[in-house]
């Protein structure tokens, strides 16, 4: 139950807890490219990685982050990464690929593996990225950062503000509905419903006992919020103003700086197909 | 058997900047039999305390003793899903506990939980049912097509139909209206005089006064005052704030009038009429 809360802002007065949202958001769809990005040879590809991986560590250590948070992240997902071995094993390679493993009359590629290897490290970079955005930038701040960066689709009458209006609501609800979570999912304990060990039957039956109680007070929920704005004059369409605003300091000029040769070195790179000599 | 609760300790969150300390070396025996009620400020401790007692939560450290289970820091006690039928835990609004196509099944589902055939649990749903005032007319309905009060009564007997020997809630009477919360406490304490030790969490001091054997008032996770409704509301504690009951300032108003009355006889309405009549009979 405990792993719930990976993830969820922390306040630490670190430097990067202080800086702008929309600072954080760019500089992690920058990284995000990063990570994406191929260069000339599998190592250096691989050197990269690992390049990343160290500036994500050192952005955890500010952030008061630990690594095992991030592993602990991780052990959820490991059915997910054997079913994609799996897949790629199965999956023939393009034609004129060598080298394989012979194992039982099945192939095993070596360009497979490689494959696997490379989803692996991505996800585990992305996990460790979003995990240090959401662990440092409170929900609210992150959907202001969101709907100024929606700004310029209002010329085409883009719903900018009703956007940002349902994903800070989906945010501010997430922390109720996990309490919600763990209330139902105590009730039904003292009802004798075991959420952990059982047989698939019943643990069938005890995520039906959860699931239907949680929609029910969801469902609730919203339609008590609505009625809640609607008296209190909610129109969308009317200009708003708002509490906090968000400030734009010059170390954020200067971390913007940076990610931004950050990001056209490494598409530089990726051009011209950058091959390190190892 | 009686609950033995020694030096139990709970901390939310330890190790984070959400670190809060619930309780706080709490030690208490809950007398076997007893209706005990547990008052206290928000926050002071009283769901952590009763969420400790179905092992729906582990201590810190410390350690309580309920039916002979030991329940420590460590590990889940091996015998959980004895203890979890032993010591019923009703929560605040249960009624949002509910999920099954019909009254009966949902009822039905605690006791199949706990291994009782489909007979038995069928059995003791419309038991348990007529006990919290819904007849048969109920039983195929949708827990969802109920009014308030009734989905309330539907989620009690969910537990009742366990047939728990303790029976701990948390607020049961919230939201009522008045006839229904009378009702519903004449049900706890007929349950009461049956031989179930109730362990009742409330901010009503009027029900504590009028139905508890035992009161514990607990403070920022400690045990305040341990003692009897009588002596809470009619002695004196200087370091404890509590609202009287109406019924407790009436009966110093008649003191302080001359009318004779008995503190240790003045726990119901009842009561305290009883001894002014015969005060008027007797007195003239």
């Amino acid at each position: 139950m405990a792993a719930m809360t990976i993830g969820r802002y922390t306040p630490y007065p670190s430097f990067i807890h202080h800086r702008d949202p929309r600072l954080k958001l760019f500089a992690m769809v920058a990284l995000m490219i990063s990570i994406f990005l191929r260069f000339g040879s599998v190592w250096t590809d691989f050197a990269l990685y690992a390049f990343i991986f160290v500036i994500i560590v050192v952005m955890m250590r500010i952030a008061h982050l630990r690594l095992r948070q991030l592993f602990k992240q991780l052990k959820a997902l490991w059915i997910m990464l054997v079913f994609l071995l799996i897949i790629n094993i199965l999956i023939p390679p393009k034609s004129g690929v060598v080298g394989f493993i012979d194992l039982w009359g099945i192939k095993i590629y070596y360009a497979s593996l490689l494959q696997t290897f490379y989803i692996v490290f991505r996800l585990v970079l992305m996990i460790a990225l979003t995990l240090i955005l959401t662990a440092t930038t409170r929900p609210l701040d992150l959907t202001y950062a969101i709907e100024w960066y929606l700004l310029p689709f209002k010329l085409i009458n883009f719903p900018t503000h009703e956007v940002a209006m349902t994903i800070s609501i989906a945010l501010r609800f997430i922390p109720t509905l996990l309490e919600e979570t763990m209330r139902i999912m105590k009730a039904q304990a003292s009802r004798g419903v075991d959420f952990v060990g059982g047989k698939l039957k019943e643990k069938m039956r005890a995520v039906i006992a959860l699931i239907v109680p949680l929609f029910i007070s969801a469902f609730q929920r919203s339609e008590e919020l609505a009625n809640a704005m609607e008296a209190r004059g909610y129109d969308p369409s009317a200009k708003r103003t708002r509490y906090r605003q968000l400030t734009w300091r010059i170390t954020d000029s200067l971390v913007l700086i940076a990610m931004v040769l950050y990001l056209t070195g490494f598409l530089y790179a990726n051009i011209s197909g950058l091959t390190l000599p190892i | 058997m009686d609950i033995k609760i020694n030096h139990l300790f709970h901390t939310y969150s330890q190790k984070t900047p959400f670190q809060f300390e619930a309780l706080n070396d709490v030690n208490v025996t809950i007398k076997e039999k007893s209706f005990t009620a547990i008052i206290g400020h928000t926050g002071s401790g009283k769901s952590t305390l009763i969420q400790h007692l179905n092992a729906l939560l582990l201590p810190t450290s410390g350690s309580l003793t309920v039916n002979g289970t030991l329940i420590t820091a460590k590990q889940l006690p091996k015998a959980v899903k004895k203890l979890r039928q032993y010591a019923g835990l009703v929560f605040q609004f249960p009624e949002y506990q509910l999920f099954e196509e019909t009254v009966e099944q949902d009822v039905m589902f605690g006791p199949l939980n706990f291994g009782k055939t489909k007979k038995e649990a069928k059995d003791a749903a419309l038991i348990a049912l007529e006990q919290v005032g819904l007849n048969a007319s109920f039983l195929p309905r949708s827990p969802f097509e109920l009014s308030g009060g009734e989905r309330r009564r539907a989620a009690i007997a969910g537990i009742l139909a366990m047939a728990p020997k303790v029976l701990i809630l948390d607020e049961p009477t919230a939201g009522l209206d008045p006839e229904g919360a009378s009702q519903m406490m004449q049900l706890f304490q007929a349950l009461h005089q049956q031989g179930l030790t109730i362990i009742l969490v409330t901010h009503d001091m009027d029900l504590v006064l009028q139905y508890a054997t035992d009161v514990l008032v607990m403070a920022n996770g400690k045990v305040a005052l341990q003692t009897n409704p009588i002596d809470l509301f009619y002695g004196q504690h200087t370091n404890i704030h509590v609202e009287k009951p109406r019924l407790v300032a009436f009966v110093e108003a008649c003191i302080q009038k001359g009318i004779p009355l008995k503190i240790t006889d003045c726990q119901t309405t009842d009561n305290v009429f009883a001894q002014i009549r015969a005060w008027q009979q007797g007195g003239r």
